[in-house]
């Protein structure tokens, strides 16, 4: 049999498959679209919470606990979770755009609407958001956490401690995975544009 | 100009209408879960009712559906990768007998369904560019046509189409003669 025979079977075979049928009327789908603005607002509602919670947390420790370097530490947290909070109103907002664009992703081919995705994806990884969730965070936990330690004796310094350890050996491990991630999403990016680029070079 | 919402509702029918069984068939190409392939299917057809907001008949329907249709599953796929790190090779890696194991390639006689259970089971194991351009071939889609879907010189999707052929024939003719049925 020869290659475009076998490939015209197939063809007929792929194309007279027998398969469930899957129907969904508009009124569905307009219930549809509802249900997943409401998913996304109960999941942005939640980060806001959570942000909103951790600022209360270390305003309290602000106000309650003696320790300058705590307090200090404590401040500095409350400045980055803010700003880190401007950062999740920030993503929302291209969330919702990004959702636009998928609304009209008939008119992107299927290599920029790719590229598009593993680009956003390597930002999250690797972009000045990145870097900019680890500069707020770090400084304050690590000032918050000697100072845990300088208060407390052993063994109640240990949350000091774990402060401290993440802020040390945890963050640097984040980083090294993250870099390791966007590198991969940067060669999947590389080789989409050598097909833009070059079409024929791999033929 | 954007669709009113009846015309929205209107177009979406004429595409589920024409290309339903398609995208039916696409969904079980890029998802092999049962469960999961029933949500990507949704999310097509949200995306497709969605787009049809947009649609401005700059091109044509058929282009425009596949691509919304695509795109709704490459995102799907990107999300799946994320939580369950599948590797995903090209159809070169796999004409060179790279990218699939030799165990997984098909027993000389095959049946209809077996057939079909290994060729979703081999463009499962795509990437998504190339997976695309399978599917496509395979729903009779000619190059240009795939080149305008996928953003691909028709040049370059003819070379993978030759290549997709080439796999096809290899993998399959032993097994292939459904025609005699």
């Amino acid at each position: 049999m020869t290659s475009d025979n076998s490939s015209t079977n197939l063809h007929d075979l792929w194309q007279k498959q027998a398969q469930s049928s899957f129907e969904i009327s508009p009124e569905k789908l307009h219930c549809l679209r509802k249900r997943l603005n409401r998913k996304l607002l109960v999941r942005d509602g939640t980060v806001w919470v959570l942000c909103l919670f951790e600022i209360c947390w270390f305003a309290w420790i602000l106000v309650a606990l003696p320790q300058p370097l705590m307090k200090f530490g404590s401040a500095l947290v409350i400045l980055g979770m803010a700003y880190m909070t401007g950062q999740v109103w920030l993503n929302q907002r291209s969330c919702r755009a990004s959702r636009l664009r998928a609304e009209a992703s008939g008119n992107v081919n299927s290599l920029e609407f790719l590229r598009s995705e593993l680009e956003r994806q390597r930002e999250f990884h690797r972009g000045i958001w990145f870097w900019s969730r680890l500069a707020v965070l770090m400084p304050g936990l690590l000032v918050f956490g000697v100072g845990a330690i300088m208060l407390f004796p052993w063994p109640d310094s240990l949350v000091g401690w774990s402060v401290v350890g993440v802020t040390v050996f945890v963050f640097p491990l984040a980083i090294w995975l993250n870099l390791k991630k966007s590198k991969a999403y940067q060669r999947e990016i590389d080789a989409l544009d050598t097909l833009r680029q070059s079409p024929q070079k791999n033929s | 100009m954007p669709a009113d919402e009846s015309t929205q509702d209107d177009l979406y029918e004429q595409a589920v209408a024409n290309y339903g069984p398609a995208l039916v068939r696409l969904a079980r190409a890029w998802e092999a879960d049962r469960d999961a392939r029933k949500d990507l299917l949704q999310e097509m057809h949200l995306a497709l009712w969605r787009s049809f907001k947009t649609f401005d008949a700059r091109c044509a329907l058929r282009t425009w559906v596949y691509r919304v249709a695509q795109n709704a599953a490459t995102s799907h796929v990107l999300r799946s990768r994320r939580r369950r790190s599948i590797p995903l090779v090209s159809i070169e890696e796999i004409e060179e007998h790279g990218g699939i194991a030799p165990e997984t390639l098909p027993p000389p006689s095959l049946d209809q369904a077996q057939i079909l259970d290994r060729l979703y089971d081999l463009i499962q194991r795509l990437n998504p560019l190339d997976r695309q351009v399978i599917l496509l071939y395979l729903e009779g889609v000619d190059a240009a046509s795939i080149g305008e879907v996928t953003g691909i010189s028709s040049g370059y999707v003819a070379t993978k189409i030759h290549r997709i052929k080439s796999i096809l024939a290899d993998r399959f003719h032993n097994g292939g003669n459904h025609d005699q049925r």
